[in-house]
């Protein structure tokens, strides 16, 4: 049984079908449109559009993964957006129930930027020492 | 998905080390047991390394190892900007901070640090390997216990990657690839691969989390 295994993974490398594997999340080209960003953050609109491809085409057999919806959202905000921003917090919360405060806390600080205008975003507390 | 390849491999060489002889002796996840964290939120990496970009570029390679280990990971992109809006854009600080209060401002159960130690290019005109050392540390969100760390070092040298039947061809696909190693580190690769090892590979590897059917019967 062991055997067959090990072969089967030797097969499976050798074959380049490892690229292929299917894991649980479909991530698109998140890791490497976000690398470009970081690099050069002329590369917004690229980043942007890797990250709705993504939301768009998961199959049918996967499930987005984490974050992703969190991350466009976040951009949507950083560019004026609030309520596709907002849409999108919520859908990151929905789908991920270990997100609920994060997200809970960027609505409420997306809501508060655009209503009240003020100039502190963040509705964080004391900054955490040591 | 390219991590799968890495992933994949690292499995492979566990599989294979274990059938070898007898199984290499099993990291204790004991401290998961009681306390199993859902939700991980990374920090911002410490570079003790002379490589300015890589904290940046090694963060982004992280969610996709922890996710397909089973854990909710939190947006990094977005978690560095709301850290640096909170006064904490130095990695440093972060560190040193109570891990319990740095979980509380995402509601993440556990708190994933990373050092990045050395991050360096050896060249040789037609070889460039480039090494990377790596300090991961999971600290519990609730109780600020330490209870996972891994220490990963590895090499690549993407030479090796290329081969045609037409040795000067491959000498100086080499050379080239070994100058453009030399001027631009490839990160993506190098970080995954330690990434791999750390979470999967034999003697290291990391207890599955709870989105995975191997959650719990790995302690």
């Amino acid at each position: 049984m062991n055997k067959i295994f090990v072969l089967a993974a030797a097969a499976l490398l050798m074959s380049g079908c490892a690229a292929k594997a299917v894991g649980k999340y479909h991530w698109g080209e998140y890791s490497s449109s976000l690398y470009e960003y970081q690099q050069d953050p002329t590369k917004q609109a690229e980043y942007v559009a890797a990250l709705e491809r993504a939301v768009i085409s998961t199959p049918s057999h996967q499930k987005l993964a984490p974050g992703l919806l969190a991350e466009l959202g976040y951009i949507k905000l950083s560019k004026g957006d609030t309520e596709g921003a907002v849409q999108l917090f919520e859908r990151e919360k929905a789908a991920w129930p270990e997100a609920a405060k994060f997200m809970d806390r960027a609505i409420a600080s997306a809501r508060g930027a655009s209503g009240a205008g003020s100039g502190n975003a963040t509705g964080a507390a004391a900054t955490p020492t040591s | 998905m390219k991590i799968w390849k890495t992933i994949l491999a690292a499995a492979a060489l566990a599989m294979l080390s274990a059938c070898a002889n007898q199984a290499p002796p099993k990291k204790d996840f004991s401290a998961f047991r009681d306390q199993h964290p859902r939700s991980i939120v990374v920090v911002p990496v410490v570079n003790r390394s002379t490589q300015v970009d890589a904290p940046d570029n090694f963060l982004v390679t992280i969610p996709g190892y922890l996710a397909e280990k089973g854990y909710y990971v939190f947006p990094v992109h977005m978690v560095k900007r709301f850290m640096e809006d909170d006064g904490l854009a130095d990695a440093d600080l972060v560190h040193k901070a109570d891990p319990v209060k740095v979980a509380d401002l995402f509601g993440a159960d556990a708190v994933m640090f990373i050092t990045l130690e050395t991050w360096q290019s050896s060249y040789a005109v037609i070889a460039t390997t480039t090494t990377v050392s790596v300090k991961y540390t999971l600290k519990h969100g609730h109780t600020g216990q330490t209870i996972w760390e891994d220490q990963v070092t590895t090499a690549y040298s993407p030479q090796q990657q290329n081969s045609s039947g037409n040795l000067l061809a491959n000498l100086i696909v080499q050379a080239v690839a070994a100058a453009v190693e030399r001027a631009k580190p490839s990160y993506l690769p190098l970080a995954q691969q330690a990434n791999a090892i750390a979470f999967y590979g034999p003697e290291h590897g990391m207890a599955t989390g709870p989105y995975d059917p191997l959650y719990g019967k790995d302690y």
